[in-house]
């Protein structure tokens, strides 16, 4: 019995969700573990059965999340937006997480552990060992991000961690779509250059 | 660091000329961006330029770029280093035994006692340790490891290393009935009988103790040697659920849910918070079904599906699957199988009952038994997959404590401690390792001179200096002669020490003695793995290449040093013109030890059978890197690969070295024989007074047309019926 269907976490998600609607400052508290819990889960379902040559569903682990834990009936848009938003920020820590559980399975296997990032850029098939380093690297890139403009930071969670399309992150961020697509293309720029300069 | 201020500028005046046509942005920022600031904006604007034109890894979604990864830690839930790290000093992994969905089983070396032991790490998914969830799987597990049965594979040890939860068990020999209906499909009547009551009287038992396992199902029933079923993972169900809940003490629904659903009773599957040991018997019924259908009732349904399935539908008897089968039989199973429990024999001694009447009736003369036996036996011998072994020395250690004198040899403590990290570093083949396990073993000696096992440490060690060691110490063998006599003295039903007797015969091709001396070993203790491992290594000088091949596998199986097992497995067949096989087992031995020299150099004969001539020299070069002595080796391959020059380069480079240190007999041979010098070889082959391997290595082969060949055979004593 898998905890995906206890009945009661769905309901905590929502009253987090609702308590954050109210102003109420422990609901963020509340609300991060739970949802990280809840991505790892799927993530762990969904991902981990990829490799029993099931396919990748083909909306994101984010929506999935969304509707699955989320009672739609007690819930307004800007909840939901919330919801995204910090869904947003949590996915990236799962996958980080899983990079680094990775890149220390890596180490054991025997090879020297030495650090040598490449992104490949034109799509080319990428080993594990170097898709983990590049999220590690893309992590520690966006904590710097944070430091001069969380905004750009936020964005690459909601369009890249959570594969959410330019509306749904302009709605999560409550920004303009305009903005959402002007800013992607940037953030993408200064991360480009950023992991090439890891890379040296 | 760029100020946030400093950056806004930058994106802003970035952004809008990046908004502009291509060919307006130069005008644009030479009007609007101020100087300060225009390398940065021109450096992010080309960035720009370039993540737009040609799509990066952040143009796909996370999860589908990390997907791989994810799956390949989901597949390898164990993080090894940190486990590892989390036993030192404790239990050494050696290798993976097997995998299942729940849990991986590695055979581990136990650090405070010299045995192997079975090392069970439950996936960090299964039981999110957390807080004092560790703790309580530990409280829970020392319940079920009070059960001492024949038919219960009992628990050493448990525990949290890291993330982890694990338990230690004996490491167990034969395979589980799981691989045993895999392999053969259904069992026979007399087989099925037999092992069911075997499960019947552990559960009997547990269930009188009030223990329940919940998870009765064929993976985890192990077949030990004398066919016997062996019940694994009592009590883990319940210390599982232990881990997993928060603290309060409500185990009502949350541990029922464990199980395999297969084999779950529908009152398990439910999550009936009255659920008792009598849905271990709806699983002693499935698994019964299994074993003379060859499938379960209700196969192929999911596990949703069977919640509902076995409310509505009973499942087949029996006999229109196996016509063969008793009605009493099936009217048993189909007893076991009932959907309420009630309806079911009551506690597992019913079932032993009916089973023994059962048997009675089936098996009138002690001559069907020993048939029964000795077919299960061949069977078991046949059996493709072992999963785990019961070995000899890890049943021994499981009596109680009381007996750990009689079982040491010691009753000093200090003595005792001297012996282990000896034994340990006889096994660990690095430089200067064994002249410290000299010393551990003189230590334990001089701490108790009557404690036999040390002399017999001792033999061992000086017997390894006289194989390993190319300087081979002159009073090597007179040591090795004096200190496996004492420990013969002290106990001559020891097996270490008829054991190094054995080998220091074989080295010194007393080929009568040598067998005679395996052959007791093997006798005092089938299990022994270095017998195992020697013997097969004589059994192959002596030209028993099946035996050899049959009990060095044997070696590998029991372990420790199944890298040595697999090294020599690599010479046998390199010594029989079989590279393709020999490769693999070299591979995996060099992968474990990096510094394995001989396995390298087989590795460089395996493929200079298969004219890799690059490989050859590259895995000879390797092996003369530690020891420049064994570059004689390196100039038999040279000059086998049409190298002369290079190989006469090295002859001379090592003849007209000054240094004390012997050459070795074997590889300097080799190396003139393949120069072409034949006189030379002979004459530096007369140097050694025995060398076993001499009539099968790879090596000689221009050498052994050459009458002088035979007679060097004969006079070593080679050549007589044996050898």
């Amino acid at each position: 019995m898998s905890a995906d269907s206890d009945p009661r976490e769905p309901e905590s998600i929502t009253d987090a969700l609702l308590a954050l609607r109210q102003g109420l400052p422990s609901a963020m508290d509340q609300l991060v573990p739970l949802v990280y819990e809840q991505l790892r889960r799927i993530a762990h379902r969904q991902l981990g059965a990829e490799a029993a040559g099931h396919t990748l569903s083909t909306t994101g682990l984010v929506h999935e999340a969304y509707l699955k834990l989320v009672d739609q009936t007690r819930v307004q848009w800007q909840d939901g937006a919330h919801f995204f938003a910090v869904a947003a920020t949590v996915m990236r820590r799962v996958l980080v997480e899983y990079a680094r559980r990775a890149n220390a399975a890596r180490r054991g296997g025997g090879s020297n552990g030495q650090k040598h990032t490449r992104i490949a850029l034109e799509g080319i098939e990428i080993p594990i060992a170097e898709r983990a380093a590049v999220l590690v690297d893309l992590d520690e890139a966006l904590q710097r991000l944070v430091r001069i403009d969380a905004r750009l930071a936020q964005i690459v969670d909601c369009r890249f961690f959570a594969g959410l399309t330019e509306s749904e992150t302009a709605a999560a961020l409550s920004i303009s779509q305009r903005t959402v697509a002007r800013e992607w293309v940037v953030a993408k720029a200064w991360l480009f250059q950023e992991l090439r300069n890891a890379e040296q | 660091m760029l100020s946030s201020e400093r950056w806004s500028d930058i994106k802003r005046i970035s952004s809008e000329a990046f908004e502009l046509p291509a060919e307006s942005r130069a005008d644009f920022l030479a009007r609007s961006c101020p100087n300060a600031l225009r390398a940065e904006v021109e450096q992010l604007l080309r960035l720009c330029e370039r993540v737009s034109s040609t799509p990066t890894f952040l143009d796909a979604r996370a999860t589908d770029f990390a997907a791989p990864m994810v799956a390949h830690v989901e597949q390898n839930p164990i993080d090894l280093v940190a486990l590892r790290a989390a036993l030192a000093g404790r239990y050494t992994i050696e290798r993976e035994l097997g995998r299942g969905g729940m849990a991986t089983v590695y055979l581990a070396r136990d650090e405070r006692q010299p045995r192997h032991v079975a090392l069970k790490v439950v996936h960090s998914r299964q039981a999110h340790v957390a807080g004092s969830s560790g703790a309580r799987f530990k409280r829970e597990i020392e319940i079920a490891a009070r059960l001492t049965h024949p038919h219960i594979l009992p628990l050493h040890d448990s525990g949290a290393a890291g993330e982890c939860l694990y338990y230690v068990m004996p490491f167990v020999s034969g395979e589980s009935l799981r691989d045993r209906i895999a392999r053969s499909g259904s069992l026979s009547l007399q087989d099925a009988l037999h092992l069911l009551r075997d499960v019947a009287r552990a559960l009997a038992y547990a269930h009188r103790e009030g223990i329940v396992h919940r998870d009765i199902k064929p993976g985890n029933i192990l077949l030990n040697q004398d066919g016997d079923a062996v019940v694994a993972d009592f009590g883990i169900a319940r210390a599982l659920a232990a881990a997993r809940t928060d603290g309060a003490a409500d185990h009502g629904s949350a541990d029922l849910a464990f199980g395999t659903p297969a084999y779950s009773a529908p009152e398990q599957l439910w999550g009936d918070p009255d659920t008792d040991q009598r849905a271990d018997l709806y699983s002693l019924g499935v698994m019964a079904y299994e074993m003379l259908c060859g499938a379960r009732p209700f196969a192929g349904r999911s596990a949703t599906e069977l919640v509902a399935v076995q409310q509505i539908e009973l499942p087949e008897s029996v006999t229109t699957h196996r016509p063969d089968v008793p009605a009493e039989l099936a009217a048993l199973i189909q007893g076991l199988l009932s959907r309420d429990p009630a309806d079911r024999p009551q506690d597992a001694g019913e079932v032993v009952r009916t089973l023994n009447g059962m048997i009675a009736a089936a098996e009138p003369t002690n001559v069907a038994r020993a048939k029964r036996q000795a077919r299960r036996r061949i069977a078991l011998l046949a059996g493709v997959t072992f999963v785990m072994l019961i070995s000899i020395p890890a049943v021994r250690a499981l009596r109680a404590s009381h007996a750990r004198t009689l079982e040491r040899g010691t009753s000093n403590e200090d003595a005792w401690q001297a012996y282990v990290r000896g034994t340990e570093l006889t096994q660990d083949p690095r430089q200067g390792n064994l002249e410290q396990a000299l010393s551990q073993f003189d230590k334990a000696i001089r701490l108790d001179s009557n404690f036999a096992r040390a002399w017999a440490g001792l033999a061992n060690v000086y017997t390894r200096q006289l194989v390993f060691s190319p300087d081979q110490p002159t009073d090597a063998r007179a040591n090795a002669e004096r200190a496996v006599t004492q420990a013969l003295e002290l106990d001559s039903n020891l097996v270490e020490a008829n054991y190094v007797r054995a080998h220091l015969f074989m080295l010194e091709c007393r080929a009568d003695d040598a067998q005679r001396a395996f052959e007791r070993s093997l006798t005092l203790d089938p299990a022994y793995a270095h017998a195992h491992g020697t013997y097969g290594l004589f059994l192959h000088f002596t030209g028993r290449q099946d035996s050899a091949l049959a009990h060095l596998r044997r070696a590998r199986k029991l372990g420790p040093e199944s890298w040595g097992a697999e090294a020599l497995l690599g010479r046998v067949f390199v010594n029989i013109n079989k590279p393709d096989s020999a490769i693999p087992y070299l591979r995996s031995a060099v992968s474990f030890r990096r510094d394995l020299v001989f396995g390298y150099q087989q590795l460089a004969f395996a493929w200079l059978e298969k004219d890799m001539k690059d490989s050859a020299i590259a895995a000879m070069r390797h092996a003369a890197e530690w020891d420049w002595r064994d570059s004689a080796q390196l100039v038999y391959v040279y000059a086998k690969t049409g190298q002369r020059e290079e190989a006469r380069r090295i002859v001379q480079r090592l003849v007209n070295t000054k240094s004390q240190r012997k050459l070795p007999v074997a590889g300097m041979a080799m190396a003139y024989a393949a120069l072409g010098n034949i006189d030379e070889a002979f004459r530096t082959l007369e140097r050694d007074s025995c060398l076993p391997a001499l009539g099968v290595s790879a090596g000689y082969e221009s050498l052994r047309s050459d009458p002088r060949f035979a007679d060097l055979l004969r006079r070593k004593g080679l050549n007589r019926p044996g050898f």
